[in-house]
């Protein structure tokens, strides 16, 4: 006779409060952790378009640096 | 003395209805957001609420779409993608084109971009989920996707750290098709290419209708694609997500001690001070977090939120594994289904159609581990 597999109901409401309160804590301890070193004065203009040479940020296409 | 009773209205405990209440928490996030990080920012996360509203509202799903192909031959959904991205193509490259400050997604021709393009549409058929699949559902309230997030979070990170290595194994610079080509041929053959694939799946249908009926679909693939050509235009670059996770991975192992600043991709200057920054200020995580409230207002306003599922510890413990290697491999991919796939051919970028062959070709191995599995669907 085989074994059926245990079966479990997942707490789906349980579990997404979960995500969510970790989420919500992470974005506030990094802020709080990294906002101090911020400049409000230096935020980049509304719009990219028509805004002069981006910044070097972070896309799912950027390759390290060679030679490290 | 005679008793007066209020009106049933007075009585009832002041309370706002749900619909008006999402809608509140969208608004005052945004303005948050906007508030703490700046205009750019503030928009960016709207465009990402309205990206996790359309994919929850239409069950926009780009995994969905390739498995209802591979197991009833319903074309349905790969067209919708093709829609999508033929649509953001149509804008994007022209605004590339004239705006050089404007960037594409344009990553290496390399070993690891078809081994994790391959894996990657392996481990998204048995998460039931991609990169925007995992996000918006996880936004929804699915467990299999709340499960696979946290390694999603920890494979792109780590994905990141060894990806020096991997490319190491070979790679071929990065190939734009405009810059090529020229703008309009790049945007002809890829038009020329997308509607010669959609004839080829349309002739071969064997069914439609069976994971979406009428023209729901459509019209959200074309709000898809309006939504990517704004993130463009805001941001500066295209549409992304795993890059964003990853950013999240890195702020953790940097908390727990971990100097990232000898790696080659963590310790690149632009990603060094992404660390240090608030995460607010990255525009894919901006995006990210935007989608997934996006996603919780759309399932909370049709009430479809935190679906109940049956789930096994072996589903459990497939759904995390999946993750892990749902992130890992888009970093060596250069993008997930939306940064490779979906931004990657919109913009004109080789490897972006290189991406939609080996992770459909590992889909079709993903397809049959899920019914080992015993996942549903």
């Amino acid at each position: 006779m085989t074994q059926q597999p245990k079966d479990r109901n997942a707490p789906a409401a349980t579990m997404a409060a979960i995500f969510w309160l970790l989420l919500a804590a992470f974005v506030a301890a990094d802020w709080l952790r990294a906002a101090p070193q911020r400049n409000r004065f230096d935020e980049p203009p509304p719009l990219a378009v028509g805004s002069g040479p981006a910044g070097g940020g972070g896309h799912c296409a950027v390759v390290p640096v060679k030679g490290r | 003395m005679t008793s007066v009773s209020l009106p049933d209205a007075r009585r009832r405990p002041l309370s706002l209805g749900r619909k008006p209440a999402l809608l509140l928490l969208a608004v005052a996030s945004w303005l948050a957001v906007t508030w703490l990080a700046g205009l750019r920012q503030g928009f960016t996360f709207l465009i990402g609420i309205g990206l996790g509203a359309v994919l929850a509202a239409v069950a926009f799903g780009f995994t969905t779409g390739w498995r209802v192909w591979l197991r009833n031959r319903d074309p349905t959904g790969i067209l919708a993608q093709f829609l999508a991205i033929g649509a953001a193509m149509a804008l994007s490259i022209p605004l590339l084109a004239a705006h050089p400050e404007l960037a594409g997604a344009y990553g290496p021709i390399s070993v690891s971009l078809l081994v994790g393009a391959f894996v990657f549409g392996a481990a998204m058929q048995v998460a039931d989920g991609c990169g925007s699949g995992t996000l918006y559902k996880a936004g929804q309230g699915n467990p299999v996707s709340l499960a696979a997030l946290p390694g999603f979070v920890a494979g792109s990170f780590v994905g990141a750290l060894h990806l020096d290595r991997w490319l190491a194994l070979g790679s071929l610079p990065p190939v734009s098709l405009p810059a090529t080509l020229g703008a309009l041929p790049a945007l002809l053959l890829q038009a020329a290419v997308l509607a010669l694939l959609a004839g080829w799946f349309w002739r071969r249908r064997q069914a439609t209708g069976t994971r979406w009926r009428g023209r729901a679909v459509y019209v959200g693939a074309l709000l898809l694609a309006l939504l990517a050509v704004a993130n463009l235009v805001v941001a500066g670059q295209p549409w992304g997500i795993v890059y964003g996770l990853g950013l999240w991975g890195a702020k953790i192992a940097a908390w727990a001690g971990m100097d990232l600043s000898g790696n080659a991709f963590w310790g690149r200057e632009a990603q060094q001070a992404q660390i240090a920054a608030p995460v607010l200020d990255d525009v894919t995580s901006a995006s990210n977090l935007g989608l997934l409230l996006g996603a919780f207002v759309a399932a909370g306003w049709r009430g479809t939120a935190c679906p109940a599922m049956r789930v096994t510890g072996r589903q459990w413990l497939a759904a995390s594994v999946a993750g892990l290697l749902l992130g890992y491999s888009s970093r060596l991919a250069f993008g997930c289904n939306v940064g490779a796939y979906f931004s990657g051919i919109s913009t004109g970028s080789l490897h972006g159609w290189i991406w939609f062959a080996a992770a459909f070709a590992g889909s079709t191995v993903g397809v049959r581990l899920r019914a080992k599995l015993g996942f549903s669907g």
